[in-house]
């Protein structure tokens, strides 16, 4: 549903009723983004908190040619990456090629979806260790590419790729449990 | 598997990934609004930007600011000098050695010098009659200007006086009656002074009070107080923390000036960072080893295999967070000096600048205790830096009080606190130079001292 342009002129008037409004509208799902970058949801609660105080203060820069929840998203994504740099995010720059041929196991993804609630996946994301999930989260769900990650990262290609394999596989291994 | 199926596999279980939570919805807590709104409007204060300030704000800020000026007009405005009160040491006083008036006739018309016509028309009828009465009129003025008890010179009356300060242009200076050169610099000063006749009371010879000093009230309060501060540096949870001090206060009041010291107990609280790095063999992958293949002579191409699954291990560097709640205990030592701008029977407004001095006397930070399974710890990297022993700060605060009781009486004081250094030592958080707002609130006794005149 697309925002009245008169909140985003209350936000730059620094309303605070507009700045209520614009958080009602991108709070849950940018929540839910936030989950996924941190362990749990207090954590994510933290994060979502700063995040909009970035925007509100930054919303004056919003080009309103563009779309605002891209806009905001984007804001979101780097508080979240910047929160997990500041508890030193660690990449360990492996090569995946050269741990052997990786296989993943053979359950199709279908039978997967009714195996796993969201919920579970959550955890299983939020259980991942903060290299592996920001590169996860990242490719998976911003749909940004290797380059991009490792331009947005600052680390190499080949790191990416390998904290995406290994994050696969850290999942699959959880997921077993849980069902276990 | 081919590369092809490999693809295809891993985009599925992305796919299962997104299709679960790219559209997940997770409604926040109605803590988080609550703080953000904190969190905006503490920096909209701080940027003295008011326009989310409440409406009712508006109306009370403006009542307020009202009510405080007239506080403070009134308060200013009150006279600092005592009832005048009669000082026989300090009086000047005409002593006549015989009455007045045994040579004028219509001397009685000067009895309101105020009344200036009768005052030329006496002044008239003297010039014509009595020429020597002139001079000892300016005799007489020089000698009640010097304040001193000589006695007038014979023959002067209150019309004499009268005539040499309003209507003698004539009249040349003479020179004074004293030769002492003290006295005659005293005298040269006070001549330029507003004549003592147009004062009633100087010119019918009654004795002329001078007003005392102000006996200066002393007194010392002693008092109990609690202070919630927050104080505002970078913290690894937030951008300001909350400290409690628990004070005993001693002040000696001198007039309207005080000065004020004590010592006070001050609890902070802080998180503990950890950061834990541990080995861990954990399963990276999966490959499968053929044990044996059966080669179908039928199908020669299309051997069977018996594989074997081999998982494969890797000891990988994992990083976990650790929090300790740590507690510091100060002993703080303030000294300021006030000033009260309203001094009211029940209540009084000060303001008060000084130095604060903090030692940290106590701190208890818990060590992380933690269980990794089958897991190698290879470092514990302490993230929060060591707290500053000492410190030093500047505090400016605002004090009202009101009177409950006889010797009690009730403070509210907001105060603003400046340390000069950082809290932290080495610290590489964004404030180096912390800064505390406060609201002190306690509960005083008033010890009276018996004032003295000086």
């Amino acid at each position: 549903m697309p925002l009245d342009p008169t909140i985003i002129e209350g936000c730059i008037k620094e309303k605070r009723r507009a700045q209520h409004m614009l958080y009602q509208h991108f709070a849950s799902p940018m929540l839910s983004l936030c989950m996924r970058y941190c362990r749990n949801r207090m954590e994510a609660e933290d994060v979502l908190q700063e995040g909009f105080i970035k925007i509100f203060q930054k919303i004056s820069t919003y080009r309103q040619s563009g779309s605002l929840e891209g806009w905001v998203r984007r804001i979101m994504i780097n508080q979240a990456i910047n929160h997990l740099k500041a508890k030193k995010l660690v990449f360990l720059d492996t090569d995946p090629f050269t741990l052997g041929n990786w296989i993943p196991d053979e359950t199709p993804a279908d039978q997967e979806e009714q195996l796993y609630k969201p919920e579970e996946l959550m955890e299983a994301i939020q259980d991942l260790p903060p290299g592996y999930k920001v590169v996860f989260n990242l490719y998976v769900f911003e749909g940004y590419s290797h380059k991009n990650i490792a331009e947005e990262l600052d680390i190499s290609e080949n790191t990416s790729k390998s904290q995406l394999s290994r994050a696969r596989n850290y999942l699959r291994k959880n997921l077993a449990k849980k069902k276990k | 598997m081919s590369d092809e199926k490999f693809h295809t596999e891993t985009e599925q279980f992305d796919d299962l990934f997104r299709s679960s939570l790219g559209e997940m919805r997770a409604e926040p807590s109605s803590g988080v609004w609550n703080k953000l709104n904190r969190k905006l409007f503490l920096s909209e204060m701080m940027r003295l930007n008011f326009i989310n300030l409440p409406k009712v704000f508006w109306g009370v800020i403006p009542a307020a600011a009202i009510i405080t000026g007239i506080a403070l007009y009134v308060g200013l405005s009150e006279s600092p000098s005592t009832p005048i009160q009669p000082v026989a040491e300090e009086t000047v006083t005409l002593v006549r050695e015989e009455p007045i008036g045994s040579n004028v006739s219509n001397v009685s018309n000067v009895n309101d010098v105020n009344d200036v016509n009768s005052v030329n028309d006496a002044t008239n009828d003297i010039n014509d009659t009595n020429e020597i009465n002139e001079i000892n009129a300016i005799n007489a003025i020089n000698a009640i200007n010097a304040t001193t008890t000589a006695p007038l010179p014979q023959g002067t009356t209150e019309a004499d006086l009268a005539t040499a300060e309003l209507a003698s242009p004539g009249i040349q200076p003479m020179q004074p009656l004293f030769t002492d050169p003290l006295l005659t610099g005293f005298i040269d000063n006070v001549l330029i002074a507003p004549s003592p006749l147009v004062n009633p009371q100087k010119a019918s010879g009654e004795t002329t009070p001078k007003p005392s000093r102000k006996p200066l009230s002393r007194s010392f309060d002693m008092g109990l107080n609690i202070t919630p501060d927050m104080v505002f540096y970078n913290t690894s949870s937030g951008s300001f923390k909350y400290n409690y001090t628990f004070d005993f206060g001693a002040r000696y009041n001198l007039g309207r000036f005080y000065i004020q010291s004590g010592a006070g107990l001050t609890y902070s609280s802080d998180i503990g960072d950890y950061a834990i790095s541990y080995l861990k063999n954990d399963s990276v992958g999966f490959y499968y080893t053929i044990n044996s293949f059966t080669v179908d002579p039928g199908n020669p191409e299309d051997p069977d295999f018996e594989t074997k699954e081999v998982t494969v291990y890797d000891s990988i560097e994992y990083l976990y967070d650790y929090s300790t709640k740590n507690k510091y205990y100060y002993i703080q030592i303030p000294l300021n000096v006030g000033y009260r701008i309203v001094d009211k029977p029940r209540w009084r407004l000060s303001v008060e600048a000084g130095l604060l001095y903090a030692y940290l006397v106590s701190i208890k930070e818990p060590a992380p205790t933690f269980y990794i399974p089958e897991g190698r710890v290879l470092d514990i990297e302490r993230r929060t830096p060591q707290r500053n022993k000492h410190s030093l700060g500047l505090t400016g605060a605002v004090s009202i009080e009101y009177q409950f009781a006889r010797n009690f009486f009730l403070l509210i004081e907001p105060t603003f606190k400046y340390y000069m250094q950082a809290i932290e030592e080495n610290s590489s958080r964004g404030d180096k130079q912390p800064y505390s707002i406060g609201l002190r609130a306690g509960i005083w006794y008033k010890m009276n001292f018996k004032s003295k005149t000086r």
